[in-house]
């Protein structure tokens, strides 16, 4: 096995991805795509509405599965696992970082933020060092932990989902327009936390968006259009 | 540690919602309420019909049919008969006491009341009317019917006092306590010796039943089928007729009301359950909405690695918390409910009381967790089922 082998945490093969409607009616969202995502890597993919680049990012997250093709996380075959393994690989290997935050408003910052440990069936640390860690690497002030999301800005409330993203220490950080609802100063805020995720603990984070101005800050840019990936490119950094 | 965790989701999602939940749980409390009343009422119902019907449920082997006083006679002959005892209603009777008119329940005994009826001597004597020449005119009343003539008369008719029976004089030589199976006025009972009342307050010489004690109970069988086989014979009837005779032990005659009375006691239970059954559909009903309601939650639970069974324990945690807590509230307010009830149905004299046993108290508290499994079942495995994608993108 070659050292590229060896670093890759996403590989998918030959990817497509349909929706059906009533009366059978098939509706293809993705084609043939093919993506490596090396250990370390920080990429953006980036296409414009409904060009598929969430129905990919759910795919890769384990949330949806594919039509046709393969899908191996760090060699492992996605296609044959079971529903308790794909939630296993959520809870232990990949996590997410949603538009929309996706907070539950009766927890605390602090208790939204331990929820993933929670759900861990073989977590053996201490989850409240786990989750000031996560807290403190996400740069959200401790007066805040005891807030709930609807005390909190939009920035902090994307701070505290990164927090969430990153308590359970994964493999794989996904972020679906991570910027989309905030403005443009607190959206530069997000993305900076990102990159210091990235070069700072070496997370693998994937980036979905349609901002052009994302692709400034990350290794490798994919663009995605009709389902298709039209292009690949190295950024300078 | 798991199931903490869920326990805990379920109880502060349960917070969250507080006012739908409560309400979600009067429906349950209403339940549970209307079965535990149901069935301590119809517990208490059996206890009572039992009781009472035991009273005339007397010896060991009871022969009814048209029998007459000869019969009595050459049962009593039997060698394995201790006793026996024969009683006949009297009815369309008055009495007189003091000027007043009075309706007693009046029965005609002959035989050894002594040995075989179940009573308390309180004063006097209960007459032997073992001898078929017997004619003395006494008779023994109830405390109920003394009570009955002092509360009418402000007078109570004691030991050697004589009182008019259909125009006759007859002279108190007893006073018992009785069960009575709740048949008379409400003047309470008079027994009278079966031989003063031929040809006088008796229209027939016969009786409808014979109640026997046996020398050995064991052989209630044999001798049952002795004593009929006879009966029949003296008819000049096929000796395994039962046409005209039939044998029953007191055993057997309680057992069929205790049976009647469980009938009963599960009727009044099923009522009941139709109260709980509507609160268990109001249960499923609000588990549903709330799934719905956090339908994203559950797809973002999902998405950080919570299983199907998680989600499904989760909600249906909640739908049992709910129906045990509106159980366990149901079951405190019957309990206390009864408590007071029954100090109301002591004071007006009714004999029908409300029991609220353990079995009842533990039969509910079962049902009401049972109730959330049922009902909370569909909702959570429907929760459970969701696809997390599906989930995070609903509105």
């Amino acid at each position: 096995m070659s050292k590229n082998e060896q670093n890759k945490i996403v590989d998918l093969k030959n990817i497509s991805k349909s929706f059906f409607l009533k009366g059978g009616l098939e509706i293809p969202v993705l084609h043939n795509v093919d993506l490596v995502v090396y250990d370390g890597d920080m990429l953006a993919i980036l296409g414009p509405s409904g060009s598929g680049k969430s129905t990919l990012m759910n795919i890769i997250g384990g949330l949806d599965v594919s039509s046709g093709g393969e899908y191996f996380f760090e060699g492992k075959s996605v296609n044959d696992m079971t529903s308790d393994e794909l939630a296993e690989l959520r809870s232990s290997d990949i996590s997410f970082i949603f538009q929309s935050f996706h907070l539950l408003s009766g927890k605390t910052v602090y208790q939204n933020v331990m929820l993933p440990l929670l759900y861990q069936r073989t977590f053996k640390g201490d989850h409240n060092e786990y989750v000031k860690n996560a807290l403190k690497q996400s740069s959200l002030e401790e007066e805040q932990w005891h807030k709930y999301p609807n005390q909190l800005s939009g920035g902090q409330r994307q701070r505290v989902a990164i927090a969430r993203a990153l308590v359970a220490k994964p493999r794989l950080l996904l972020a679906d327009e991570p910027t989309g609802n905030l403005d443009s100063k607190t959206g530069d805020n997000i993305i900076d936390a990102l990159t210091h995720l990235n070069k700072e603990y070496g997370t693998t984070i994937v980036i979905v968006t349609h901002d052009e101005s994302l692709t400034e800050i990350v290794r490798r840019v994919i663009t995605i259009a009709d389902g298709h990936i039209k292009e690949t490119k190295n950024s300078h950094i | 540690m798991k199931y903490l965790f869920l326990i805990k989701e379920s109880l502060q999602s349960l917070r969250h919602n507080i006012l739908r939940s409560l309400l979600t749980v009067i429906g349950i409390v209403v339940g549970i309420i209307s079965v535990t009343t149901m069935l301590g009422l119809g517990a208490g119902l059996s206890d009572n019909i039992t009781d009472r019907f035991s009273a005339f449920a007397t010896g060991d082997l009871s022969i009814s049919g048209d029998l007459k006083y000869t019969d009595l006679e050459w049962i009593n002959d039997r060698p394995y008969v201790s006793a026996t005892l024969a009683e006949k209603s009297v009815a369309g009777t008055t009495v007189i006491v003091y000027s007043s008119e009075f309706s007693p329940s009046i029965t005609s005994v002959v035989g050894d009341y002594a040995e075989i009826q179940k009573y308390e001597l309180l004063d006097g004597e209960v007459f032997d009317t073992q001898s078929p020449n017997f004619s003395d005119k006494v008779l023994v009343i109830s405390q109920d019917f003394q009570e009955a003539v002092s509360e009418e008369t402000g007078q109570k008719p004691t030991l050697g006092h004589k009182i008019l029976v259909d125009g006759q004089q007859y002279e108190i030589v007893g006073i018992i306590d009785i069960e009575t199976a709740g048949f008379n006025s409400g003047d309470g009972s008079i027994l009278i010796p079966y031989q003063t009342t031929i040809g006088t307050l008796s229209g027939t010489d016969t009786f409808s039943s014979i109640s026997i004690l046996l020398e050995d109970s064991s052989y209630f069988e044999v001798a049952g089928v002795d004593i009929l086989s006879g009966l029949n014979a003296s008819r000049n009837l096929s000796s395994d007729s039962t046409d005209s005779f039939s044998a029953q032990t007191a055993q057997s005659i309680i057992e069929t009301i205790q049976e009647t009375a469980n009938i009963i006691s599960i009727f009044l239970g099923v009522i009941g359950g139709i109260a709980l059954f509507v609160g268990g559909i109001g249960t499923m009903n609000m588990m549903l909405t709330s799934v719905t309601e956090r339908t994203k939650e559950i797809g973002l639970r999902k998405a950080v690695g919570a299983r199907d069974r998680d989600i499904l324990l989760q909600i249906l945690i909640e739908s049992v918390f709910i129906t045990t807590f509106g159980g366990v509230v149901g079951i405190i307010i019957t309990v206390i409910g009864s408590y007071f009830a029954n100090q109301f149905l002591l004071s007006s004299s009714s004999s029908i009381s409300i029991i609220i046993s353990w079995n009842v108290i533990l039969t509910a508290f079962c049902v009401s967790m049972f109730i959330g499994v049922i009902f909370g079942i569909y909702p959570s495995r429907n929760a459970s089922k969701l696809q997390p994608v599906d989930a995070l993108r609903s509105d």
